[in-house]
């Protein structure tokens, strides 16, 4: 299911499970076990490239580009499908993502907040829960209705919002770079 | 050149395949649109820290050269902004945190000679952005240019019966504008300005059926309420009208008859900070004894609804404020009669 909060996270004191950057969260972490069909087929969709090697993707107009050169939208469809229980920053994700992205959602648990209002084709059985109101919508125009209705003014804080899926405490940390840390500390 | 004198420019880029033909006609441009549309490529490429072989050209400016905005540790980016000079600085959405700050909102607005192309559709409250300088990538025959996001309702046209009439102001503009429309236009104001102003519009149709509404924004400014406006008018667009040269109420109010020879002694500028500067420049010419418009507070002097010195037993010698000439016995008609927005007046039923 497709969870979306219609507001924007205040970054500065959102956990490192809110992926306020893609470029940042997806380069440092993303691995290449990710770079599967899905991968593939987000990547030739949304950007028009082709995946040739887990870290190699060709680009019409960039020509062999390293993976990480993808666009955010492309990264964060990826990274939806590889890593659960953390939160995306939706503005990220172009009107072109979300068909994608409704898709995905039909199998894993995506979280989101959202800020724009995007402009797409509801693919069929694709469904959203509105978390500000806890509507479930499955058309374009039930979208629109809640995000205009249901929506929450200026910033919101990341722990003011009552996320459906338990937060990945583990999502993004390092065991190695933690334990230096308490070392100095 | 000041860009206040705001002259377009064009910013060629080229690597590889990867071409860029855009052509800059708002110090501000915010480009927001589909994934994977070279948005941030285009910031990689202006970015000097990026070691390629980028061949980039200016036209229109002497002196001018792109940069990608780049948060360092020698200096802020409020400083950076501050000291830069002729420049095409392209910011993405990575940077989002700190054009949000108050103080880099504030370099960008006093910085008189730099263009800024802003990536991201996230909120970009603080920056004041022409509805009409939100754009998007497109790529035709293998270059990319930037294309204007919106394509418009349809204008005002004399023949509509317009019901209702939704204005983003609250206060002096509401005011103005219900007694313009007496009874003939039901006017309304958003709840709470630029923000609410698409939801209020819905709500209004659904509400009270309305057929034809008048829209009445901020035009210099609503281009952070661009992507929920255009979705109101796909959904609406038959029954909403815009004014397109309506940039705001203190313009609107600027170019009337009361103001006109005032305004031409002041440039019009064009670019940052528009809406700021006619609230400015409309409460400067607008001083007198009378009382003076200032965005909030108090009530709207009696010259601007009322016929004035010639229709009453006061003496005209003294005001320095209002029409001393008006003809028509309407405040309404001596103020927009033979103006661009001459429009209002049939809207109204005053013609």
């Amino acid at each position: 299911m497709l969870y979306v909060y219609f507001g924007s996270i205040d970054e500065d004191t959102a956990p490192l499970q809110y992926v306020a950057h893609i470029d940042a969260w997806f380069d440092g972490y993303y691995e290449e076990s990710w770079m599967d069909d899905w991968a593939k087929r987000v990547i030739s969709e949304v950007d028009k490239s082709k995946l040739l090697y887990p870290n190699v993707v060709e680009s019409p107009w960039l020509g062999t580009i390293p993976t990480v050169r993808i666009s955010g939208g492309a990264k964060q469809l990826i990274m939806a499908k590889n890593m659960c229980g953390i939160v995306f920053n939706g503005n990220n994700f172009g009107d072109n993502c979300f068909p994608l992205l409704l898709e995905l959602a039909k199998e894993v648990d995506i979280m989101m907040d959202l800020y724009y209002f995007p402009e797409f084709i509801w693919p069929d059985g694709g469904k959203a829960t509105i978390i500000n109101s806890g509507r479930v919508v499955s058309s374009l125009k039930e979208f629109n209705d809640s995000h205009f209705n249901d929506r929450v003014y200026g910033i919101s804080s990341f722990n003011d919002v009552n996320w459906p899926i338990k937060i990945n405490e583990e999502a993004f940390k390092s065991d190695w770079f933690d334990s230096i840390e308490d070392e100095v500390q | 050149m000041r860009c206040n004198e705001l002259d377009s420019i064009r910013l060629i880029v080229q690597y590889g395949n990867a071409k860029y033909d855009l052509d800059i006609s708002h110090k501000i441009t915010r480009v927001i649109g589909n994934s994977g549309t070279g948005k941030t490529s285009l910031y990689n490429l202006v970015n000097p820290n990026i070691d390629k072989t980028v061949k980039m050209k200016i036209i229109g400016a002497k002196g001018y050269r792109a940069e990608a905005l780049l948060k360092t540790a020698t200096q802020s980016v409020a400083e950076y902004i501050t000291k830069a000079k002729n420049l095409i600085i392209v910011c993405d959405e990575n940077l989002k945190n700190e054009i949000q700050k108050h103080e880099v909102e504030e370099a960008i607005q006093h910085n008189n000679s730099c263009y800024f192309i802003i990536i991201g559709r996230h909120d970009c409250a603080g920056l004041n952005v022409d509805i009409d300088a939100v754009c998007k990538l497109e790529c035709v025959n293998g270059i990319n240019r930037l294309v204007k996001y919106l394509n418009e309702p349809v204008g005002v046209n004399r023949k509509i019966r317009f019901t209702h009439c939704m204005i983003e102001d609250t206060g002096k503009a509401k005011e103005w504008t219900s007694k313009l429309m007496g009874n003939t236009v039901k006017v309304e104001s958003a709840l709470s300005g630029k923000e609410t102003f698409c939801s209020s519009v819905r709500a209004l149709i659904k509400r009270e059926r309305a057929s034809a509404v008048l829209m009445l924004f901020d035009r210099v400014s609503f281009g952070r309420c661009v992507t929920e406006y255009k979705s109101l008018i796909n959904e609406y667009g038959h029954y909403l009208f815009v004014m397109n040269n309506y940039k705001s109420w203190e313009y609107l109010m600027l170019k009337t008859n009361m103001f006109k020879s005032k305004f031409i002694e002041y440039s019009i500028q064009t670019g940052l900070f528009e809406e700021k500067y006619y609230e400015q420049l409309l409460q400067k010419v607008s001083s007198s004894r009378l009382g003076t418009i200032k965005h909030d507070g108090g009530k709207l002097p009696l010259c601007y609804t009322e016929p004035c010195c010639p229709y009453t037993s006061n003496t005209d010698r003294e005001c320095t404020f209002g029409i001393a000439t008006g003809t028509e016995k309407d405040k309404f008609v001596d103020l927009l009669r033979g103006t661009e927005f001459e429009d209002l007046l049939k809207i109204s039923g005053r013609l």
